[in-house]
């Protein structure tokens, strides 16, 4: 077991030299530089030249980027072409927020939709369940940037119940939260249903009932197990897919979080931002799944990690 | 008439699906005496699974429903119990084992909490005493070094030793019956019969009665002292188990016989399979069930349906379920070995079979010989 997570630890550093080197290139294909000339700055073409020379983009792209993993590797993510602060430390000011919001909204689509999976999947073809799947369509279809639009409209402008800007007491979480959890969790109470529905007719479940169990220990203890395996299939890219795509719902709630400053930094065309938000976002993904590899072979003893 | 382990009587259960009420147990009666072991042999859709489960009320419900009938076990009415009377039977009174030992133990707990399970809930052992009595239980069943593999998951033991462990569970509350569900059809025959003799030799041993449900006339032979023929949702034969394989008096029953290869038949003598399809339990047969595939059919097969009543020429408890071996009927002298009947009914029947429809998508309802 231990081995296996040192291998896929070690496996991360090559799979963060292509995502490096995919970003960097295309971050530079794109055209406009971070000292494009701006109307409301104007700045002389020798300024414009003495700048690039200082931040190294005047180098050819494959110089520059050997240069930029050079770097990294001495710990060095550069300073911010646009803040002029060294990256680490903006990153450090957004990812705390990015998480606390990332986590909440896991915890509370885990919370509704493991139980409201479940119940419909045991209550099949009942008004619990049909209640349940209409609930869990309109969070998978209706994009979290509309709910929250209607969310501020009802709840910060017209009843005034919940501040909608910015970020800090639990107030302020409580929507953003809720938008960002809905989709991941509607669809896990669809997975959780359909997994369930699967786990009750198995045979297995027929032997525990004939076995005299009741029907609580018949799903908690049986079906229940087996049922998780494909939900936590899915957690582990929901989990990832909370903490970065919580871009367009910081931006709209105002959060102070990683994300605004990822789309803020790609519009300013920021390299050293865009680069180290990116492999940021790339280390997170790989943790969760690692993480969701190790819970699935605590679930199912069939799988075995080498 | 001593008092019964098992009394079933006129059970019926039907399923109800989207093309009809599927009558899949039809008025079935039996008994069994304590101790006693009985075969329910048929083929594959004949009610027999449908009749086991019904004894424990495992049928799921819905689509399944237990309209009529009673299964009265060691005094008391089971189709009358509520739910938790019945939870008292299963696993304690009542045991079953199922088919397939791949997919009836749970992949994700260890054996040894699959067994505890029980002796924790009817026997009120401890979690320790329950662990010991489960090891003595693997070791009872043939588990080698069963201490160490007790906390095995089923993945870890074979077809064989998971077949094993099922009896072992089946065991482990010292049941007054137990069903055994095709419990050898998944696997190899040198297996099997090593499993039959451990579920034989057990069951003698702590006097258990068993049921033991199969397909395989050749299964059932050194098993069991009655064996009862099932053909489309009914009884259609009952007997001794010599007397059966000595002087069956049932159309289907000769029909299962000569599918069984022999070794003391002629190297060349060829296996007569039974033709046509089993019947469609959604709309049966108004007449005999087997009537559709029955070489010695007469017209009266196909108007009435005959009851099952004690045959000439046989033991007293015999009975079967034909008007051609009854009495007055036109094969009570017949010798099923010699006479295979009307060719040119078998040639019909073929015939049938050839133009019905491709076979519909496999369910729970087996393909329909409408045009029967």
């Amino acid at each position: 077991m231990l081995r296996y997570i040192i291998r896929r630890l070690l496996l991360i550093i090559p799979t963060m030299f292509f995502v490096a080197l995919i970003t960097f290139s295309l971050a530079h294909l794109a055209p406009g530089s971070p000292f494009d000339k701006n109307p409301n700055r104007p700045m002389s073409q020798e300024t414009i030249d003495r700048i690039s020379r200082f931040y190294g983009v005047d180098q050819p792209v494959p110089i520059q980027f050997i240069t930029y993993i050079g770097n990294v590797v001495r710990g060095d993510f550069g300073i911010s072409f646009t803040r002029r602060t060294p990256v680490v430390d903006i990153i450090g000011q957004g990812i705390g927020t990015t998480f606390q919001l990332g986590l909440g909204a896991l915890a509370f689509a885990l919370a509704f939709s493991l139980p409201l999976g479940i119940i419909s999947a045991l209550k099949q073809n009942t008004i619990v369940d049909y209640a349940s799947m209409l609930v869990a369509t309109i969070g998978t279809t209706i994009p979290g940037f509309v709910t929250a639009i209607f969310l501020i409209y009802l709840f910060g402008v017209t009843l005034h119940l919940l501040p909608f800007v910015g970020w800090g007491s639990w107030q302020h979480m409580i929507m953003p939260m809720f938008v960002l959890g809905l989709a991941p969790g509607a669809f896990l109470t669809r997975i959780t249903r359909a997994s369930m529905l699967e786990a009750v007719r198995q045979d297995y479940v027929r032997t525990a009932r004939s076995k005299g169990l009741g029907e609580r220990a018949v799903v908690i203890g049986h079906a229940l197990k087996n049922a998780l395996i494909p939900v936590a299939t899915i957690i582990g890219p929901a989990t990832a897919g909370l903490i970065t795509g919580s871009f367009i719902i910081e931006s709209l709630f105002n959060v102070p979080g990683m994300g605004r400053l990822y789309v803020i930094s790609i519009v300013q065309r920021d390299y050293p931002t865009i680069m180290a938000t990116t492999l940021l976002y790339a280390f997170l993904i790989m943790i969760a799944n690692l993480t969701v590899d190790i819970v699935y072979g605590v679930l199912d003893p069939r799988i075995k990690v080498r | 008439m001593a008092q019964q382990l098992l009394e079933v009587k006129d059970l019926h259960t039907q399923f109800f699906t989207r093309d009809g009420v599927v009558h899949a147990v039809d008025g079935v009666s039996f008994e069994l005496a304590a101790g006693e072991t009985l075969g329910i042999v048929g083929e594959s859709g004949c009610g027999k699974s449908v009749t086991a489960l019904s004894l424990m009320r495992l049928i799921p419900i819905p689509p399944g429903k237990i309209v009529k009938g009673s299964i009265v076990f060691d005094g008391a009415d089971v189709l009358k119990m509520d739910d938790d009377e019945v939870r008292g039977i299963r696993g304690n009174n009542i045991a079953m084992i199922f088919q397939d030992p791949m997919t009836s133990l749970n992949p994700v707990l260890t054996i040894s909490r699959q067994i505890s399970e029980a002796l924790e809930l009817h026997l009120k052992m401890d979690k320790s005493e329950a662990r010991k009595r489960t090891i003595e239980l693997l070791d009872l069943v043939g588990i080698p070094s069963a201490k160490k593999r007790v906390d095995d998951y089923p993945h870890q033991f074979s077809g064989g030793m998971r077949q094993r462990v099922m009896i072992a569970m089946a065991l482990s509350c010292n049941p007054k019956l137990i069903l055994a569900d095709e419990p050898t059809t998944a696997l190899d025959v040198t297996i099997q019969a090593q499993i039959l003799d451990l579920l034989k030799n057990l069951a003698r041993e702590f006097r258990t009665a068993f049921i033991l449900i199969t397909h395989d006339l050749g299964v059932v032979a050194g098993m069991t002292q009655r064996i009862h023929v099932m053909y489309g949702g009914k009884i259609v034969e009952k007997a001794d188990t010599g007397e059966l394989f000595a002087n069956p008096k049932m159309p289907y029953t000769w029909g299962l016989l000569r599918s069984i290869p022999r070794l003391d038949e002629r190297r060349k003598a060829k296996l007569l399979p039974i033709e046509g399809l089993p019947p469609d339990l959604i709309a049966p047969p108004p007449g005999c069930r087997f009537e559709p595939r029955c070489q010695y059919r007469r017209d009266v097969c196909r108007e009435k349906e005959p009851e099952l009543v004690h045959i000439p020429n046989a033991k007293p408890d015999h009975e079967a379920r034909c008007w051609g071996t009854q009495e007055g009927g036109w094969l009570v002298d017949t010798d099923w070995r010699k006479e295979v009947g009307d060719t040119r009914v078998i040639e019909e029947i073929k015939q049938e079979v050839a133009q019905l429809p491709p076979e519909p998508k496999p369910g729970d309802v087996p393909p329909s010989p409408t045009a029967i």
